[in-house]
């Protein structure tokens, strides 16, 4: 396990992988598209998008399975292109474990130790890799004998165990139930916190993303859409589709007014009126653009001018759905219908004022 | 009371099926075999007597021609395994519209009849056939090659192609049924090709080669055909004494308890084989669904 | 089906008393049997043979073809053979069905033609039982020559030549104890007449030459079929045979047919009645088995199929190349002749032979 961080952290150490134009195509259609990326050491890294964006076509050419068909794809300073799986420093979990089901777990995670006619005893280091992943007494099991929880941590276990310069994870906790989900995120993030080696992610679930993740990057059709950290992506999601995909939000169409472009701030007409927001760069007067509204920006004023909004609207509550914790409220406003969270909840139909602080609200590209 | 009605029932009809038209022959065949024979009047005697099981464990023949029929059938089945397994793996790898093609082609010396197959075999190996021809008129040899017909040797390689599509399906099969991504996986763990086809694919395809196995070991073992029209004058099976018994030498007790001998033989060979399989991993994991 | 299976068999029905009728000579008896099925080899049952007799009697011969000896007997010992009228026991194993009881004696007085038949097959004690009452009567017969390629051998074959390993690889041999044991007999010096009388001894050295044989066989043939494809692809140059192969490949390779000096194997095929046949078809299968002896079965046989029969009757009409043909030009043959038969301690010779084979 590796130690403290070197003290040249600041200076932006070269990236562990560089993708560079990486295409994958199968027939007409390319499953990824002009894939430029860096990952860097010891960073938790994630793709996110819906399936059939590209990002398991991406980890498995990392890993070697499939072959980019152009673009270049260097690890540790070296090209990867004409190497075979084997032959990377790179291990993988897989989306269903493929543990070896002839196998013991102890001999599942002992596989890549006993390949070379000389290897030393791996019964060290993989008691060592299963008390990592508290798996240690079912040495002796076969993987039918396991929950799947257990055998994710082996299968884990076994890719970890070969130290692989990075880890890539396919969707490795999409198979199991919610809560045992969320317990393994945190153990994934407490063990890649521990190991300090680079993971490479892959999941559809956004929830999950940002509970593991330094770096997210969002994946649509091929192409990277945002590369971010997870605060960045959920505050100034680069488009619509961002937007859309990660949270709850309200896209509202408008056109951009006048922009202050170094300031971040710019003023867009919209049905609720003109808003003044920070914006994505690169937007003109003139475009297109949407509003971004997250439901927790927007508040709800039902009886007396408590407190006031710098921009509020009048509506009607239309829909009213009970969360646990809160209530989530759809109101229209203008034509629009905006989606807001309270804890109190108003009744359908009653009139209302929905308040907004623009300053908290962001102005962005329409989506793909 | 409802019956519980599982997919074991369904076996049922069969296995009574298989009661009556394999155990109720088999003793048929023990009683026989205590009977002796009047060759004055030619009619079994219904008088209990051991003279046919003391010829068949005193005379040497008897347990001669066993052990080479049980030789042929493991000859055959070791030989059908390296020289299927490759083509189940070929198969495997196809595209799936030339898979379908490859099991026509695979299948089609099963199309022809037995008798056709072995004098066209004749046809090929013959003194004057194809191959002694084509080795004549480029000179490698000067006189034709006598081996390649009416010896063991013809009977193997026949044994050998005539078997080979019931080693090759169910290797092919169980090739299909081995998940891609262990082969990745152990890919992605350090295993060369050789190494991941050695410690997965070969250990989870053993139920298929151990049906291929058990097939040409039957098929081999028993053949009586190849072994006596092609075998030459070494061609003599169980099963061709056996049939000279019954028939010619109108001896039913000493071709009864060498029948039962031989069946004793073949099905301590198929449980030895059975037992041997079940020890293997990769078979354990398959049977109880493990791949899923 | 079942309809036009009926009316099939009311107007052969039919057609018989009608012929009956018309030609006045057949008896009442034949009248009463429309068809008699005789069960018998291909070879000798030809369905041109017995069309002259259908004609003369108006009685169907429904012809049955054997597959094997062995399965003609079980057959009828086990009476599956239920609707066979006239079946066809060899010669040597005729005394397996006396035995067993299931021939009917025979009325000689009621085949005239029997006077003709040559002494070897009338006198022949082979188709009688202990007291003298003959059950069967000897019809066709021919011999088992060795068959060769001129154009391969030097010289005639005779026995020794199967043994010689000058011919390694290149010949075949019957697989069949009887005869098989008894040429290796004859060349292990037996005497002919003691040949199918071996004792132990003998027998044990008979064993030992066929052993040293084995590597120099090329095959043990089966069915005649099976010789005749392994002379016709040049797999076997000399054979204990059947004449099958010198007549199907003369004009296409060099054949000969050698007729060894020290005992040539006859074979012959004896018609039989089963012991149930009732007298009316009794009645019908006498004429049958006068009409084999007789003249027209006797012609058409010899032209068609090469056999002679037992009978002397057309020998006379026939020229000597026809005559020479199926080994009547000089009757002498007769004398080289041996009637393989099966001894008493026949299952002794199976057990020798499965040996030889299984060495």
């Amino acid at each position: 396990m590796h130690g403290a961080l070197p003290v040249t952290e600041t200076m932006s150490p070269p990236p562990l992988l560089m993708a560079r134009g990486l295409v994958k195509a199968y027939g007409s259609s390319r499953a990824v598209d002009g894939v430029d990326l860096d990952i860097p050491e010891r960073a938790f890294t994630t793709f996110l998008g819906p399936s059939g964006c590209g990002k398991t076509t991406i980890l498995r050419m990392i890993a070697g399975f499939e072959k980019p068909d152009g673009g270049s794809l260097v690890l540790d300073g070296r090209s990867l292109i004409d190497v075979p799986p084997e032959r990377r420093p790179v291990n993988t979990v897989f989306q269903n474990y493929a543990l070896f089901p002839h196998l013991t777990v102890f001999e599942n995670v002992a596989f890549s130790l006993t390949l070379r006619r000389r290897s030393p005893d791996p019964a060290p280091r993989v008691m060592r890799a299963l008390e990592t992943v508290h798996m240690s007494e079912f040495g002796n099991r076969y993987p039918h004998q396991l929950s799947g929880g257990q055998q994710q941590r082996v299968a884990v276990a076994r890719a970890m165990v070969a130290e692989p310069h990075l880890l890539l994870l396919d969707e490795p906790l999409s198979a199991l139930d919610r809560k045992m989900r969320s317990h393994l995120q945190i153990e994934l993030k407490d063990l890649q916190r521990r190991l300090g080696i680079a993971f490479v992610y892959v999941t559809h679930d956004q929830e999950e993303a940002f509970a593991l993740s330094d770096v997210v990057v969002v994946m649509n059709r091929g192409r990277i859409v945002q590369r971010a950290d997870p605060a960045t992506l959920y505050a100034r999601p680069a488009n619509g589709f961002v937007a859309d995909f990660i949270g709850s939000a309200t896209l509202v169409a408008g056109t951009v007014m006048s922009g202050s472009a170094g300031q971040g701030m710019a003023s867009m007409e919209t049905a609720l009126g003109i808003i003044q927001a920070p914006v994505v760069e690169g937007l003109s007067p003139g475009d297109p653009a949407l509003l971004v509204l997250r439901p927790e920006h927007l508040a709800l004023r039902r009886e007396g001018p408590d407190r006031h909004f710098p921009a509020e609207w009048p509506g009607i509550v239309r829909h009213v759905v009970y969360q646990g914790s809160s209530y989530m409220i759809e109101a229209e406003c203008a034509g629009i219908l905006l989606r807001l969270s309270a804890l109190m909840p108003p009744r359908i139909g009653e009139s209302v004022a929905i308040g907004l602080d623009p300053a908290r609200a962001f102005i962005t590209r329409p989506g793909e | 009371m409802k019956l519980p009605l599982s997919r074991a029932h369904l076996a049922i009809p069969v296995a009574f099926l298989l009661f009556l038209g394999c155990l109720l022959p088999l003793i048929l065949l023990l009683v026989f075999s205590v009977f002796t024979v009047d060759m004055d009047a030619f009619v079994m005697v219904p008088a209990f007597s051991p003279q046919a099981w003391a010829q068949m464990l005193t005379k040497p023949v008897f347990a001669f021609l066993i052990g080479k029929a049980v030789m042929f059938g493991l000859g055959t089945a070791v030989l059908a395994a390296f020289a299927g397994y490759p083509v189940a793996l070929a198969i495997a790898s196809l595209a799936p519209a030339w898979k379908g093609i490859a099991s026509v082609i695979l299948l089609t010396p099963l199309y022809t009849g037995e008798i056709v197959r072995i004098y066209a075999w004749r046809i090929v190996l013959g003194s004057e056939g194809l191959v002694n021809t084509l080795l004549m008129w480029l000179g490698v040899i000067h006189a034709p090659l006598k081996f390649l017909l009416f010896t063991p040797f013809t009977t193997h390689l026949v044994l050998l192609y005539n078997t080979l599509p019931f080693m090759v399906l169910p290797i092919w099969l169980s090739i299909e049924l081995v998940d891609r991504r262990l082969i990745e996986a152990a890919r992605d763990l350090g295993a060369r090709p050789l190494h991941a086809f050695l410690r997965v694919t070969l250990p989870l395809t053993t139920p298929g080669l151990s049906v291929g196995l058990f097939a040409v070991f039957a098929l081999a073992a028993g053949d009586m055909l190849t072994p006596s029209l092609l075998g030459g004058p070494s061609g003599v099976t169980p099963m061709s004494m056996i049939d000279n018994l019954f028939g010619t030498a109108f001896d039913w007790p000493l071709a009864s308890a060498l029948s039962l001998s031989l069946l004793l033989v073949l099905l301590a060979c198929a449980t030895v084989m059975s037992w041997l399989v079940l020890r293997l991993k990769g078979a354990r994991a398959v049977f109880r669904g493990g791949m899923r | 089906m079942a309809f036009t299976m009926t009316r099939r068999n009311a107007l052969a029905t039919m057609a018989g008393g009608a012929a009956a009728g018309l030609l006045g000579r057949a008896g009442t008896a034949s009248a009463a049997v429309p068809e008699m099925v005789w069960a018998t080899w291909d070879s000798n049952g030809h369905p041109e043979y017995v069309v002259p007799f259908q004609k003369d009697t108006g009685t169907t011969i429904k012809l049955s073809y054997l597959s094997s000896e062995d399965a003609q007997f079980a057959a009828l010992k086990t009476g599956s053979a239920a609707d066979w009228d006239m079946i066809n026991p060899s010669l040597n194993g005729s005394w397996r069905y006396i035995k067993a009881g299931l021939l009917k004696k025979l009325d000689l007085s009621q085949i005239p033609n029997v006077a003709k038949m040559y002494d070897v097959f009338r006198t022949t004690k082979k188709v009688q039982n202990d007291a003298g009452d003959t059950f069967a009567i000897p019809y066709l017969w021919g011999l088992n020559p060795i068959v060769y390629r001129t154009d391969k051998l030097d010289k005639e074959p005779d026995y020794t030549t199967l043994f010689d390993k000058k011919y390694a690889g290149q010949l075949a041999m019957r697989d069949y104890a009887l005869e098989s044991i008894a040429i290796a007999g004859l060349v292990v010096g037996v005497p002919r007449d003691k040949v199918f009388t071996m004792d132990a001894k003998e027998l044990a050295e008979a064993k030992k030459l066929l052993i040293t044989q084995k590597p120099l066989l090329r095959a043990y043939w089966q069915t005649i079929g099976d010789l005749t494809n392994l002379f016709a692809t040049g797999e076997v140059t000399c054979a204990f045979s059947w004449r099958v192969p010198y007549d199907e490949l003369q004009g296409k390779m060099a054949m000969g047919m050698a007729k060894p000096k020290a005992g040539v194997m006859g074979w012959c095929d004896c018609f039989a009645m089963p012991a149930s046949l009732p007298d009316d078809k009794a009645a019908v299968a006498y004429k049958f088995i006068d009409y084999l002896l007789g003249p027209t079965y006797s012609s058409l046989v010899a032209k068609i199929g090469h056999y002679a029969t037992t009978s002397s009757v057309i020998r006379d009409q026939l020229s000597k190349e026809e005559q020479a043909t199926i080994f009547i030009d000089d009757m002498d043959v007769m004398k080289s002749f041996m009637w393989p038969v099966a001894p008493d301690n026949y299952s002794d010779w199976l057990k020798i032979w499965n040996e030889v084979k299984a060495s």
